[in-house]
């Protein structure tokens, strides 16, 4: 392989020898020690390749042996400068090229976010590009392991992150916490107090006194906590009261009402099938838009996409490339069937329960009802969930002097 | 001396050869001073050599002293 890459280096030719005089053609060769290789005879000539410099030294050889020689093919960088010597510009052009490629190798120009429950990828990746890492940074200037540590600091529900920048793109991977989401540490003497009416189904008191069992009806604002911790001595008189911030995790049983209602009578989109499409460059948030859009569709979809410019999988260049597609529709006046109408609403609920899972609430029972009615689809009931419910509310003075 | 080595079907290095006689697609002869050895096969080709080696590469047949 080596030799491959050598011979590639400094050029070699394939040449085909005619005539009587091979063999003792082939034998100065080898006397005079040229670098020829891979001798086959083929037909009526004989294939060789030969070193660029060699091949030179033929000259004299070929007189003495009175063989042909013709070249086959020409291969290595000299001889491909050679040809391309007349056209300088697109010599020193495809030069410019991998210099600016390589130039832009040296910057970050995306970043990438991944495991992220809580939090969205684009809140984490403004506040990364506008305090942390810029697009366009020096990837020398990025440090990883000091991004982590600003990131696992600023946002306290991260369990587990990872930074690390591959080929130009900086790959952010986290995971949040999944444990029941804590109430916030108060400094404050506090108490903690319901934030809707609902039934404790679970308390866990980290500080101060629980004012109901598991099990009691509470309404909103109802102290389940209380940061007053009382002191008795052994004869039940009190000796001390503290103020204390109060903290512990309440869950709550609730009712929730769902109500949602549709047409069964609704417009659909029947593509003509003409479109336009548009192109656009963003290169340093300045958009080039050759042509302005033609909006002599009556009905239509814009769709745009915007794609980073790259080559393989991570190597991002700082070029944005932007897809328009205009496409015409006419509106239709169309109607659900009583099954599609039920289907679309129980797509929906499923839609809403899985939100609420999202926010950590718990679906106990669900008794939604789903029917069809004066030509609308309406869905009506409650979900029982159950959800953390305790919230800290500070003391005031007036029960702390009490 | 000349020494002869043979990797399986497919390659003959010769070590101390003097002259190549003759290139063929189906045999190579080789003037190793006192003798000449005669390579057999199919596809031959030479495929390197410094000033004492020489590589010899195809689906060898056979190799014989003459």
């Amino acid at each position: 392989m080596i030799k491959k890459i050598l011979n590639f280096i400094t050029g070699y030719v394939l040449v085909a020898i005619h005539g009587d005089g091979v063999d003792r053609f082939i034998n100065i060769c080898m006397s005079k020690k040229l670098h020829i290789w891979s001798i086959k005879k083929d037909k009526n000539k004989t294939l060789l390749y030969v070193s660029r410099s060699d091949f030179y030294k033929f000259d004299s050889f070929v007189e003495k042996t009175g063989v042909e020689i013709s070249v086959i093919k020409s291969c290595g960088i000299p001889f491909i400068y050679e040809k391309n010597k007349k056209r300088k510009c697109f010599v020193i052009g495809f030069f410019i090229f991998l210099f600016l490629v390589w130039k832009f190798t040296t910057f970050v120009w995306d970043i990438n976010i991944s495991g992220e429950a809580g939090y969205s990828a684009e809140e984490i990746e403004k506040n990364i590009k506008q305090n942390y890492v810029k697009i366009g940074t020096k990837i020398t200037d990025v440090n990883c392991s000091d991004l982590e540590k600003i990131l696992r600091d600023e946002y306290s529900d991260i369990a587990w992150i990872s930074c690390e920048i591959k080929g130009t793109q900086l790959n952010i991977k986290l995971t949040e916490t999944i444990l029941p989401e804590d109430i916030e540490k108060q400094s404050k003497p506090c108490n903690i107090v319901a934030s809707k009416d609902c039934i404790i189904s679970d308390m866990i008191i980290k500080n101060g006194t629980g004012m109901f069992e598991t099990g009691a009806e509470v309404k909103k604002g109802d102290i389940i906590i209380t940061g007053v911790v009382n002191i008795y001595n052994e004869y039940d008189e009190l000796i001390e009261t503290n103020y204390v911030p109060a903290s512990g995790i309440v869950y709550g049983q609730s009712k929730m009402s769902y109500e949602d209602e549709f047409e069964l009578s609704h417009y659909v989109k029947n593509y003509t099938g003409k479109k336009k499409e548009y192109y656009g460059i963003i290169y340093n948030d300045n958009l080039f838009e050759p042509l302005k859009y033609d909006m002599s569709y009556n009905n239509c979809d814009i769709i745009t996409n915007y794609n980073s410019v790259r080559i393989f999988d991570t190597f991002y260049l700082p070029v944005t490339y932007k897809k328009t597609i205009v496409s015409e529709y006419e509106p239709e006046l169309a109607t659900y069937s009583e099954e599609e109408a039920i289907k679309k609403a129980k797509n929906k609920l499923n839609e809403y329960i899985s939100a609420l899972k999202k926010k950590g609430v718990e679906i106990l029972q669900n008794n939604v009802k789903i029917y069809v009615k004066n030509d609308k689809c309406i869905s009506t009931g409650y979900l029982v969930v159950k959800e953390i419910v305790g919230i800290p509310f500070e003391l005031s003075t007036f029960e702390q002097g009490d | 001396m000349t020494r002869v080595t043979l990797i399986d079907q497919k390659k003959v290095y010769i070590d101390g050869y003097k002259t190549v006689m003759s290139i063929d697609d189906n045999k190579i002869a080789i003037d190793c001073k006192n003798k000449i050895l005669e390579i057999n096969g199919s596809n031959l080709s030479i495929l390197l050599f410094t000033g004492i080696e020489m590589t010899v590469t195809g689906m060898i047949s056979s190799i014989e002293w003459k």
